[in-house]
């Protein structure tokens, strides 16, 4: 394919701006002038390569500013420029970069001391992408009034853009809590030392969603494990009658319908639900 | 006072900008803005921000409630060699629909190659080809939002060889083609004379008058290096002497032009910004601009 000498300058100046390439580098000095102000031609361009590290760095921990306050500015910032130069946005809207950062952090050698750092960052991004999410509109809780007993088997319901489920091995809501509120509340979390048991506390699950209206917020809610279950089945497109299955006391044979009465009142009342379809 | 009625069924007051001077609206004087409500003409803000949806969305609403709206892009990359992204240009009509702003900008540079987007202003070669490819993805960029744009001169830390015409004479065959108008950022046209070495007085009275709607300013820093220094365009502190003086003699050739504050990182309290916006209201006032308002040899095709 012909390269118009326009994308030939700017395939080349974007390789100059993400990727340390001293030979790319010198072959491509002709396509730079000198126009006599003095500077040389490298520290020209140090100038872009230091706007892309700290633009795509500054994003990220804005983003994930609990990574920052578990591992500490430095090592923070080290992960954040590693992740820079191997991910390059593929598009124009930054509230979409550092999606893959969980991944990365997982297979970052220097973070492995950290287990639960991934899931931290899991947690981080749900919240990121339940503040930034599409608007749209709850589904009123009137509409739980139609549903009969007998028909739980073809209800199925659509959250809304902004709900996010997370389920961790750690206690992620807790080590939350000790990054944002350390020093200021004593929650019963952490012992005098300000130290969390992870072995003791065991993992955690949850829900992100995002209330309406001029207090517009995200909200994280604690889930039990069967709730946790129940609710990613829905959203995984199983039936409500699926959902009142998985919502069993412990060694009950059958499934307790005050909880699943309970829990869709609580997806309603929250406006969760953006639909329920009835098949 | 009329209303317009927008795509998601709110109204907001129709009006003009109240006076000339405006700032750029960041996140952390939200409140702020409200709580105040500073005497200010208008706000501005870069529409990439309310991709999406959410709570940054509803902040602009109360904002715009208040104060008329300019939308400053910086992701069309209308200056790469490829045409400007569909989903970018349908996410910024989106916002277009929902909060009507009485203008909408972005930049004489490019971000993009191919899938890599830098989000960065990225400097172009001023060459025949390149106006041509601006013009394309202007034109296409003005069709799709039904309505003319602007376009802001850069900063930048190198030229390219090939440059065949001034970065002026560059503004103008842009404004000339694609009845665009033209953002004159001040503080940039300083930037660029330092670190290209030439004359900022003489860029500006080489733009053509009529062409421009809007001016920015803002601070730029200082970066030194081992055989001189380059200015740095990064919108984190006061608007320099310098740079006020080319202001006025902006504002003498231009008119009394609608003028914002920029400052993106390390923000001073809203009313230093206001403030600032306030000084450049002063000059505006102080301008007999009147004779100079009707303009020369430009005639807008739009």
């Amino acid at each position: 394919m012909n390269m118009s000498r326009l994308a030939d300058i700017q395939d080349r100046f974007a390789a100059l701006v993400t990727e340390d390439n001293v030979s790319a580098a010198e072959a491509s000095e002709a396509m730079f002038g000198h126009d006599g102000a003095p500077v040389s031609k490298a520290d020209r361009m140090s100038v872009y390569r230091n706007n892309y590290i700290s633009h795509m760095t500054k994003s990220l921990m804005e983003t994930y500013e609990l990574i920052t306050a578990l591992t500490g500015d430095h090592f923070a910032l080290m992960m954040a420029q590693d992740y820079a130069r191997a991910h390059v946005p593929d598009k124009g809207n930054m509230n979409d970069y550092g999606a893959k950062y969980a991944d990365f952090i997982a297979d970052f050698e220097l973070a492995r001391a950290v287990p639960y750092l991934p899931d931290m960052a899991r947690l981080e991004w749900a919240l990121h992408a339940a503040y930034h999410a599409a608007d749209d509109t709850a589904l009123s809780i009137a509409a739980l009034q139609t549903v009969d007993d007998d028909d739980l088997d073809r209800v199925r319901l659509r959250f809304r853009a902004a709900v996010r489920l997370i389920s961790s091995d750690y206690p992620v809501l807790d080590i939350r809590s000790m990054c944002l509120y350390e020093g200021e509340r004593g929650d019963g979390e952490q012992d005098a030392a300000g130290h969390i048991d992870l072995a003791a506390r065991g993992g955690q699950n949850c829900l992100i969603y995002r209330t309406d209206g001029p207090d517009m917020t995200v909200k994280i809610h604690k889930l039990e494990d069967d709730a946790y279950a129940a609710i990613s089945a829905v959203r995984d497109g199983e039936s409500l009658a699926e959902m009142a299955a998985m919502l069993k006391e412990d060694d009950a044979a059958e499934p307790d319908p005050q909880r699943l009465g309970t829990l869709l009142e609580f997806l309603f009342a929250n406006g969760l639900i953006r639909d329920m379809i009835t098949a | 006072m009329d209303k317009i009625a927008v795509q998601s069924g709110r109204t907001y007051d129709v009006f003009a900008p109240l006076k000339e001077t405006g700032i750029g609206l960041r996140s952390d004087h939200y409140r702020a803005l409200q709580d105040e409500k500073p005497d200010i003409g208008w706000i501005e803000v870069h529409p990439e921000n309310y991709f999406g949806g959410g709570v940054p969305r509803q902040r602009l609403h109360e904002a715009r409630t208040l104060y008329p709206l300019s939308f400053h892009a910086v992701g069309l990359s209308l200056g790469s060699d490829q045409d400007v992204d569909e989903s970018h240009l349908a996410q910024i009509k989106e916002l277009i629909d929902l909060y009507d702003p009485f203008q909408v900008s972005d930049h004489v540079s490019w971000s993009a190659s191919g899938n890599a987007h830098l989000n960065d202003l990225l400097p172009l070669p001023y060459t025949q080809e390149t106006v041509l490819r601006l013009q394309r993805n202007i034109d296409r960029t003005q069709t799709y939002f039904g309505r003319q744009i602007l376009v802001e001169n850069p900063s930048s830390y190198i030229a390219f060889a090939e440059n065949d015409m001034s970065e002026a004479a560059f503004m103008n065959a842009l404004a000339d083609k694609t009845g665009c108008g033209l953002l004159l950022d001040i503080n940039n046209i300083y930037v660029q004379a330092n670190n290209h070495g030439f004359d900022a007085y003489d860029y500006l009275d080489e733009i053509k008058r009529g062409a421009v709607q809007e001016m920015h300013l803002a601070g730029h820093s200082v970066r030194d290096f081992e055989d001189g220094k380059l200015l740095v365009d990064t919108h984190d502190a006061y608007v320099c002497d310098d740079v006020w003086a080319l202001y006025k003699h902006a504002v003498s050739r231009f008119g009394k032009v609608r003028t914002l504050i920029e400052w993106d990182s390390d923000l001073p309290p809203l009313a230093e910004l206001v403030g600032e916006a306030d000084k450049a209201q002063a000059i505006l006032d102080a301008c007999d601009c009147n004779a100079e308002k009707s303009g020369d040899e430009y005639v807008a095709l739009g």
